[in-house]
């Protein structure tokens, strides 16, 4: 019984020192970066941007940012832990922005090492920079207040409830590899001592083309996303301004083949609440809501294919218009479809639904 | 041969430990294999797969039945003492191989998930610590590990769904139907793999009371686990685009990278360790089957394979190199393939062949 004892105590002891066998990451002893840069820098190289908030006893967190040049994304974070106190880790990352230069020639390298990396989440938020991202990220004001973080739930409030259509690390990766899409990315700028999103960036393949401003983000979030917040200003014909918040929307595309062709219809349904109804006459009119409905409809139909007319032009499908018709011809082929995109046949139907007007008629 | 009554388990039972016996480390990554060359139809071949896997089912009680017994006892009478024993030899060490395919996958996972500088052979002999202590309590704890693992991480198997359903692509699954029937074929045979399991019957049907009254729970709980993986798949498919899956080693465990919570950044650690309970109950079960043959082939003590089995796992774990691994994962499915799919029922004909003889003689 005694040598059970022992044998107990032996092995109690061995699992316990186990403990220091199996490599542990102690809290205030690592650098937890959360955002990260990338710039182009000419000659192969790139700019990395590192941001990491350093917490002192009885002081409020500053945060920290580093920049370093190097050929590959990692390298750069080597280099930068050449110059930093504790090992950076990269568990808490919640969003890494594309300087402008970088996203004209293509992230590819950098998204990979993001996939890549296990401790990495897939909902981080990536943004396209409207000029550079280490600029961005080293403004002053955000010294005190974690600059990363501002940018993640910036946009993600704004994806939540306003009109920029979801994105993260998956969805990229997701229209990236799906066959017949291109990917999207929110657009943020730095303005003064400010950051703004100014609208979304359209990619061809994984290079930033051009941008859609925040005017036409509305309509753009409601040909991709299923059902979110919005707001959207119209201005009808005789001058009234109407302002609609967007309860629900549903979007559904329609394929036809015809002639070996693709056509597509898109139906369009929204149900939406009046925010703001002012009219030029300086006095309160009645709401014609069957007018009104009417005529943003055909608004939001003229805007779509607008955009979508833009897309075509430049050969971008941000839409997945490719996707949608490979689900319906068996002998989808890449080639022919790039053939037929630019003069594919798009139609786009809307019915806006005013559902509420508020506390007053 | 009889089992004492004392050690047999409840008919009902035998559903957790055919459950036990199909959910590996395959789960995780049989996605990418089964649509390597099938696309988004492979989803097709699991239900296929799961239809061969309940015929089997059915074989198998057929031939037990008969034999009233385990595969030894239908060896030995089939084919005498010797050249049965080297048969069971056989069917024995493909058990314990099929241990160290499952322990490896495993162990690979925590190195690239969790602890990269770990050294294999600590993790392995600390999951066969555990499973010694299970398999040495006899065949009844066995089962009791069965049923922990099938109640434990099922919630969270099945909850977990709801995070990538949200963000899911239904029509990334059409136009069903679009692959060859050669194409369709490797899908199956590919879910063939990660379905099998189911062979442990073999061993263990002598240790159900009423056996006969324990087939309906052992084809229900092959129709769940089929179940599981045809949603397991249709969720990684509809998640992810064609070609994101084909470069995703582990998509199951990708998709977990999209639960943030608050209190917890990144959820994979929770996932992969509460996986340890499902990974050690199906390596009990497998120990248990190949070394209760061992047992009975060699009329040695169990203890002592189990012991020399689990200490060479553990040197073959530090020892293997990439290629090997391979190599071996390649070796158990073909065996699987051919000992159960093509051997089993021909034992089963021969069996019935030489039964009508002594009736007739």
């Amino acid at each position: 019984m005694a040598n059970r004892t022992l044998i107990g105590i032996w092995v109690t002891i061995f699992l316990l020192s186990g403990c220091s066998l199996i490599p542990t990451n102690i809290v205030n002893q690592i650098n937890m970066n959360q955002g990260a840069g990338y710039d182009w820098a000419g000659k192969n190289t790139i700019k990395g941007t590192i941001t990491f908030p350093i917490y002192k006893k009885d002081k409020p967190s500053t945060t920290e940012v580093k920049i370093s040049l190097g050929e590959t994304s990692k390298e750069i974070w080597s280099n930068i832990n050449n110059e930093s106190r504790y090992p950076l880790v990269s568990g808490q990352l919640r969003v890494v922005l594309f300087g402008e230069s970088l996203a004209k020639k293509g992230i590819t390298d950098v998204v990979d090492t993001l996939n890549r990396d296990p401790s990495i989440g897939s909902i981080i938020q990536m943004a396209v920079v409207d000029g550079d991202a280490s600029e961005l990220l080293k403004i002053e004001k955000f010294k005190t207040e974690n600059v990363s973080l501002f940018v993640q739930e910036m946009l993600d409030q704004s994806m939540k409830s306003d009109n920029l259509p979801e994105s993260n690390l998956q969805t990229y990766l997701f229209q990236f590899t799906q066959n017949g899409q291109d990917p999207y990315l929110p657009l943020i700028k730095q303005i003064e001592d400010n950051i703004k999103i100014i609208g979304i960036a359209i990619l061809k393949d994984d290079r930033y083309v051009f941008p859609i401003f925040m005017e036409d983000a509305f309509t753009l979030k409601c040909l991709v996303d299923k059902y979110k917040q919005g707001l959207q200003r119209f201005t009808l014909e005789n001058g009234e301004m109407v302002v609609l918040d967007n309860l629900r929307s549903k979007v559904h595309y329609q394929v036809k083949i015809n002639k070996g062709r693709p056509e597509f219809t898109i139906n369009l349904k929204m149900k939406t609440r009046l925010q703001e109804f002012t009219s030029p006459k300086k006095k309160r009119v009645a709401l014609d809501k069957k007018h009104i409905q009417k005529e943003i409809a055909g608004q939001l139909e003229k805007n779509s294919l607008k955009l979508i007319k833009k897309f075509q032009k430049h050969g971008v499908d941000p839409l997945g218009l490719g996707a949608k018709y490979r689900e319906h011809d068996r002998s989808f082929n890449k080639k022919k479809w790039k053939r037929f995109y630019p003069t594919a046949k798009v139609h786009v139907h809307v019915n806006v639904n005013i559902k509420q007007t508020g506390t007053v008629n | 041969m009889q089992v004492n009554k004392r050690h047999q388990v409840s008919p009902y039972l035998v559903y957790f430990i055919v459950y036990n016996s199909q959910v590996g480390v395959g789960i995780l990554g049989f996605q990418r294999t089964i649509a390597a060359k099938a696309g988004y139809d492979a989803w097709i071949g699991v239900i296929v797969a799961g239809c061969f896997v309940q015929v089997f089912i059915w074989i198998m009680y057929k031939l037990l039945e008969k034999a009233d017994g385990d595969i030894v006892d239908v060896h030995s009478k089939v084919f005498g003492n010797i050249l049965g024993s080297v048969l069971s030899f056989i069917i024995m060490i493909y058990y314990w191989l099929a241990s160290v395919s499952v322990l490896l996958g495993f162990i690979e996972i925590i190195q690239v998930w969790m602890f990269p500088t770990l050294p294999s052979w600590i993790i392995c002999s600390l999951i066969l610590g555990l499973v010694y202590y299970c398999v040495s309590g006899g065949f009844r704890i066995v089962v009791g590990v069965s049923f922990l693992s099938f109640i434990f991480p099922q919630i969270m198997l099945i909850v977990l769904y709801i995070f990538p359903l949200r963000e899911a692509h239904f029509t990334n699954l059409l136009p069903i139907m679009n692959h060859s029937f050669n194409d369709m074929f490797d899908a199956v045979k590919n879910s063939m793999y990660t379905l099998a399991g189911t062979e442990a019957l073999l061993m263990f049907y002598p240790f159900i009371r009423d056996a006969k009254s324990s087939k309906k729970f052992a084809h229900l709980a092959v129709l769940f686990t089929t179940l599981l993986y045809t949603v397991s798949a249709i969720v990684s498919f509809t998640f992810y685009s064609e070609s994101q899956i084909k470069e995703t080693i582990w998509p199951e465990l990708s998709l977990i990278k999209i639960i943030r919570l608050s209190y917890l950044e990144r959820f994979e650690y929770l996932y992969i360790s509460m996986y340890l309970i499902i990974v050690s109950a199906l390596l009990a079960l497998l120990l248990w089957c190949s070394t209760r043959g061992l047992k009975r082939i060699l009329k040695k003590k169990q203890k002592n394979f189990l012991i020399i089995l689990s200490l060479l796992s553990v040197v073959i774990s530090q020892l293997i190199n990439e290629q090997f691994k391979v190599v071996l994962d390649k070796y158990v499915t073909q065996m699987n393939l051919w000992i159960f799919y093509g051997y089993i029922p021909i034992l089963l004909i021969i069996l019935t062949i030489l039964r009508r003889r002594k009736q007739n003689g």
